[in-house]
């Protein structure tokens, strides 16, 4: 008998070999350079693709494999890179101090456009997260604008003008007649249109409102960095705008719950859909409102600006960089990939980028005869607001932002969390105390902040 | 008899009834392969009426929101250059001097029929080979290895026929994404495999735990008799494994099939990591459509809607081998 | 044909020995039964001629062939299997074709020999059936064509009948022994019911232990057992022993004392080294006067009845023995029972088993 299981391990050792085999027959790698990028985001692959087709066409023998990745891609990719095998160019990223060291140290190579940035591109890393003398990557949008959008004909016909608001209260005042025009509607469920982003709330609108409200981010800043207490109700620059999410909750203007309510399948879908006049929002909206209706006759207006005319603008800061990656450095084509790295980053294709996107660049562009913005946000909102100059835009770094150097490795933001979701509807559905949540977010900072 | 009828119509009635409400999530998830992306929160019964394409639409916005090629696009117009993303359709004929019910006829499919459009025109049929191959060849490979082992291991005469059964259950406790990382370096810089749909097919048919485990158990079962009768009537070892044995392993097969086809079929994570995009099974190429602040869910659904098709064929088939092979029965006599 | 012989064969599993040494010639061309109890080693002995196991030590001739090392098929041996191994999923025409297929042979051909032999057993209507739908002894018969279809030098038979009912099991009988006389093949069937072995064989060869007990023809085997198994084995029920302790020979006459002090007188001298007297019940009669048993030293157990006969059994000091009467003859119901045994039936067996007198000039093995 032992003679025919030799038999079977015969006939599975050659068939075994046989795979082996044609595993080792890889495909003939081509004669041209080939260079990996991802798409600066999944959304905006044609875009960037269009651009890279005009690098392809000045280089020939070059090409530019470019591929996106998305929340489910995400984690295969980040194994792939882990296990030492990264593409060439990552067109986004959020650099943190666990993983800058994946990425080529711009300062130390000949890297040419720093001093084309709008602000200071060679420390900012340092500044926002505490380490010296490295560069990681290198950004070139501007910080975002939050701002109200709205349907211009709707409002027409409730005979509302947005465009006159000047202070937070005419933003009341507009609120509450909107909000009784709603009621008078069956095809429109809410008045000031919102949902849960950690991101959102935790880094932009909640510091965004408190500047309205009359602080500075400054104020912000020393928050977060331990200066000013959470818990102290008079100083905590954030503290307004808490009561004001928690005044338009009581008052009925944002949808009941909407803390619970998902960002993109919920809130927007239901703006997109019409069910809401009015909403909070980034750029994007704009877009994805025109998209699925281009026809829309679609206008936002900032958050009132504070008694100083200033208006919260996101600073500029490594996150949304594109970077080089450093386990490539002894690649032959690692030359090739640095030159196409300077050229994406280069004024001329910021310009064609930031147009094709639609943001402002963080970059001087005087030599390239500026940016020609025909995205709608801009075109409605930012540019008459720019031209107009009556109000300034603070783009300093935002307080989470400066009190990255201080964050232990591993800890949560303070609000920047999925788990603060709840917290804060706690206590805008008045279930728990203003005191109780600036504790809860004073134990948060001291956790991830603190000594 | 009238008591016996009415019985059975119940009997149908109610079997119909459940049946039915089986294949209600299959009737949903079809209609929803052409719900636009925009009402997909909401339970649509039937396919929702749209828009037609506005010739205010930006192309970087068909391309963001549909999912628009905009270079095939581009090619197709005829337009030489770089096109600004943010043209409206009407600034585009104009500007190129072109008809707008070119452009028009060209682009309402992908709005009207965007769900099917992008998964198609992204490389659905590519895709779908790739995972046909894949799949194929490991459930094949997977079931031959496991015939063979389990020939070679039926009944656990040996005390190592134990070892080597165990150390494959190790493997498939062993939860892939821990070792994910050393897989790869393996594959990609001693095998070569970078990028090739073998390295699938490997993962997928090494250990190979449940293969023995199916095999096995069922080879046990096959008198020895038989194989010893193909020696007498003057077989070779590798005549009884082909005109006996593997005849006889339609059953284990069908079960062996029909629980791993699903596996790899629907293997997300190796083919993330493994692959690229030119190269993606369908989940990952799924996966893949998906954005950061914008989901195409009519393309998604339209992704599993053509995704699950293929394997349903595949299934009914095998199905009737299963029932087939269950009826033959007993191998003794 | 060919004759197969043993020399000193030994089978080891391990350190386990199933087979003592086995010698033993099988003549060609005759049906030899190999007989003997559960776990002795008959299928063993058949599967080592069959070459399916090997020969631990000692050889293994067909014809003139030393075959110990030589592949199964080249042996020229065709084996039928206790389960019959059909090939479950092909119909009996390629179940028989398929020993031709192996071989290469040419299709037509193939067809004329499979037609031909499914002719001889009566399977021509069954040809295109799976073996799942076919009757037992159907399926016995496909196994028995795909055996015969290669015209083996040998066939082996391992309990071939034992999955048939009582009346299948003799038509097959008869089937088998037909076609070895038609085929004049040399035949090794392999059985434990002792009737098969009775009616079938040219040859029987008794075994039990591992080792080869007694060869020879199945009516030499019942009347000159060698040695006490195969008395007791054979035979049924089994022969009757009776133990005793001494012996007073004169000229032609003995009288022997059994254990527990009775006596039998015999009209012949029994050998001095016996020990034990054996007896079947056909040969034990009540009235006789070789053995009278006082009332009080024995009692009737019961009786078989099986119409023309009965068997009863009675409890004596020394033992059971069992008495072959004619139905309607019953044992005394009073008085002491005195037996008659028949001088030249009875047998003796010394300290080791051994058959002495008349038995002696057989084949013996040891036990
Ligand atoms: N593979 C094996 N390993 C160890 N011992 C074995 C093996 N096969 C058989 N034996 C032993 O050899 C002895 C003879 O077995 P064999 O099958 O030849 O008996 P048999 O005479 O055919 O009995 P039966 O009438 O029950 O079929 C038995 O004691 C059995 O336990
Ligand atoms: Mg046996």
């Amino acid at each position: 008998m032992s003679e025919k299981s030799t038999n079977v391990g015969r006939s599975a050792r050659s068939a075994l070999a046989g795979l082996a085999l044609a595993a080792f027959a890889a495909p003939v790698a081509a004669q041209e350079t080939v260079i990996e990028v991802s798409a600066t985001q999944p959304e905006y692959f044609a875009q960037d693709r269009a651009i890279w087709d005009l690098y392809e066409e000045e280089n020939p023998g070059v090409k530019i494999e470019l591929f996106s990745i998305n929340e489910d891609t995400e984690a295969a990719f980040q194994a792939r890179v882990a296990a030492g095998d990264p593409p060439d160019i990552r067109g986004l990223t959020f650099p943190t101090r666990d993983n800058y060291k994946t990425y080529v140290n711009l300062l130390d190579i000949d890297f040419p456009n720093w001093d084309k940035a709008n602000y200071d591109a060679r420390t900012i890393f340092e500044q926002t997260h505490g380490v010296e003398g490295y560069a990681p990557a290198f950004n070139v949008q501007g910080g975002l604008f939050l701002n109200l959008i709205y349907y211009a004909d709707e409002m027409e016909k409730a005979g509302l003008d947005p465009k006159s608001i000047g202070s937070v209260d005419d933003l009341r005042a507009l609120l509450e007649e909107l909000k009784a025009h709603v009621d008078t509607r069956d095809d429109v469920n809410y008045v000031l249109d919102i949902g849960w982003h950690p991101r959102f709330w935790g880094r932009w609108l909640l510091e965004a409102w408190g500047v309205g409200m009359g602080a500075t981010k400054e104020d912000f800043r020393r928050l977060w960095t331990g200066e000013i207490a959470w818990t102290d109700q008079e100083n905590n620059p954030m503290v307004p705008a808490l009561e004001l999410a928690k005044e338009f909750t009581e008052k009925g203007y944002f949808p009941e719950n909407w803390w619970t309510r998902a960002w993109e399948q919920e809130y927007e879908a239901s703006f997109i859909t019409g069910k809401s006049i009015m909403a909070v929002h980034g750029p994007w909206l704009w877009n994805k409102v025109l998209a699925q209706n281009p026809d829309a006759e679609l206008d936002g207006i900032f958050f009132p600006p504070n008694e100083n005319g200033v208006v919260w603008q996101d600073a500029t800061t490594a996150d949304r960089g594109s970077a080089l990656f450093a386990g490539n450095m002894d690649d032959p084509n690692f030359e090739a990939a640095k030159k196409a790295f300077y050229w994406w980053t280069s004024p001329e294709i910021v310009k064609l980028r930031a147009e094709a996107i639609g943001y402002l660049p963080a970059m001087d562009l005087t030599d390239q005869g500026g940016v020609e913005l025909q995205n709608p946000q801009y075109v409605k909102l930012v540019g008459p607001a720019l031209d107009a100059g009556e109000i300034t835009f603070d783009n300093s770094l935002g307080g989470q932002a400066a009190a990255g150097p201080m964050q232990k490795s591993g800890t949560p933001f303070v609000v920047e969390d999925n788990a603060m979701a709840s917290e804060i509807g706690a206590y805008v559905s008045g279930e728990t105390s203003l005191e109780e949540l600036l504790e809860l977010m004073q134990a948060r900072w001291d956790q991830s902040y603190g000594q | 008899m009238g008591k016996a009828s009415t019985k059975n119509t119940l009997l149908i009635v109610v079997l119909s009834a459940y049946c039915l409400l089986t294949l209600v999530p299959f009737y949903i998830l079809a209609v929803r392969a052409f719900t636009p992306t925009i009402q997909s929160t909401e339970l649509h019964l039937w396919i929702p009426e749209r828009r037609d394409l506005s010739m205010n639409s930006r192309i970087g916005d068909l391309s963001t929101i549909y999912n628009v090629d905009a270079r095939a696009f581009r090619n197709a117009m005829e337009i030489k250059g770089y096109l600004n993303p943010q043209l409206k359709l009407s600034q585009i004929a104009e500007q190129y001097g072109i008809e707008p019910d070119r452009i028009r006829d060209y682009l309402e499919p992908y709005v009207q029929y965007n769900g099917i459009y992008t998964i198609v025109n992204n490389g659905f049929v590519r895709s779908l080979i790739a995972t046909i191959v894949v799949t194929g060849a490991s459930v094949l490979v997977g079931a031959l290895l496991g015939i063979m082992t389990g020939s070679a291991l039926a009944g656990f005469r040996r005390r190592w026929h134990m070892f080597v059964y165990n150390s494959y259950l190790l493997n498939m406790i062993i939860p892939p994404m821990m070792v994910i990382l050393p897989q790869y370096i393996i594959i990609t810089r001693y095998l070569g495999l970078e990028n090739s749909l073998m390295s699938l097919i490997l993962l997928h048919i090494k250990g190979g735990a449940l293969s023995t485990m199916v095999f096995t158990s069922y080879i046990a079962t096959v008198p020895r008799e038989l194989k010893e009768s193909v020696a007498m009537d003057g077989g070779k070892h590798y005549h009884y494994f082909l005109y006996i044995l593997l005849p006889l392993m339609g059953t284990p097969f069908a079960v062996f099939a029909s629980i791993t086809m699903p596996w790899f079929w629907n293997d997300l994570l190796h083919a993330l990591v493994l692959l690229r995009p030119d190269n993606y099974t369908l989940p990952a190429f799924v996966a893949s459509i998906g954005g950061t602040f914008t989901t195409n869910f009519e393309a998604i659904f339209s992704g599993v809607l053509l995704s699950l098709a293929p394997i349903l064929v595949v299934y009914l088939v095998f199905q009737k081998l299963f029932i087939r092979s269950a009826m033959a029965g007993a191998v003794k006599g | 044909m060919s004759q197969v012989t043993l020399s000193n064969a030994v089978k080891r599993y391990g350190a386990v020995e199933v087979l003592h040494g086995i010698d033993l010639e099988i003549a060609a061309n005759k049906l030899t039964v190999l007989l003997g109890p559960s776990g002795c080693g008959k299928s063993t002995l058949l599967r080592m001629i069959a070459g399916l196991e090997d020969i631990s030590d000692g050889d293994l001739r067909i014809g003139d062939r030393l075959v110990n090392d030589v592949d199964p098929s080249r042996r020229g041996c065709a084996m039928v299997f206790q389960n019959y191994a059909l090939y479950p999923h092909q119909t009996v025409f390629k179940n028989m074709a398929f020993p031709l297929k192996m071989k290469g042979t040419p299709k037509s051909e193939i067809e004329l020999k499979v037609r031909e032999t499914a002719k001889v057993l009566e399977l021509e209507p069954l040809l295109d059936r799976l073996p799942r739908d076919l009757s037992g002894g159907q399926r016995q018969r496909v196994a028995m064509g795909r055996a015969m279809i290669r015209n083996p030098e040998v066939f082996l038979f391992d309990e071939p009948l034992s999955n048939l009912d009582a009346e299948l099991r003799v038509k097959m009988r008869l089937e088998i022994a037909r076609l070895q006389k038609e085929l004049g093949a040399t035949m090794i069937f392999v059985t434990h019911d002792q009737v098969e072995a009775m009616t079938l064989a040219d040859q029987v060869v008794i075994m039990n232990g591992g080792h080869v007990q007694q060869v020879g023809a199945p009516l030499d085997i019942y009347n000159h057992p060698a040695n006490r198994f195969v008395a007791g084995f054979i035979g049924s029920p089994s022969m009757n022993f009776l133990p005793f302790e001494s012996v007073r020979n004169a000229e032609n006459a003995a009288v022997v004392r059994l254990e527990g002090g009775l006596e039998i007188a015999l009209d012949r001298v029994v050998p001095d080294t016996a020990r034990t007297l054996g007896v079947r019940p056909e040969h034990v009669s009540v009235g006789g006067r070789n053995l009278t048993i006082p009332e009080d030293q024995f009692t009737t157990l019961g009786a078989e009845h099986l119409g023309d006969r009965a068997y009863h059994y009675v409890r004596l000091p020394f033992g059971d023995i069992t008495i072959l009467q004619a139905e309607g003859q019953a044992l005394p119901q009073t008085g002491a029972l005195s037996l008659g045994l028949n001088a030249d039936r009875v047998h003796f067996f010394d300290a080791d088993g051994l058959a002495l007198g008349q038995a002696s000039d057989q084949t013996t093995g040891t036990t």
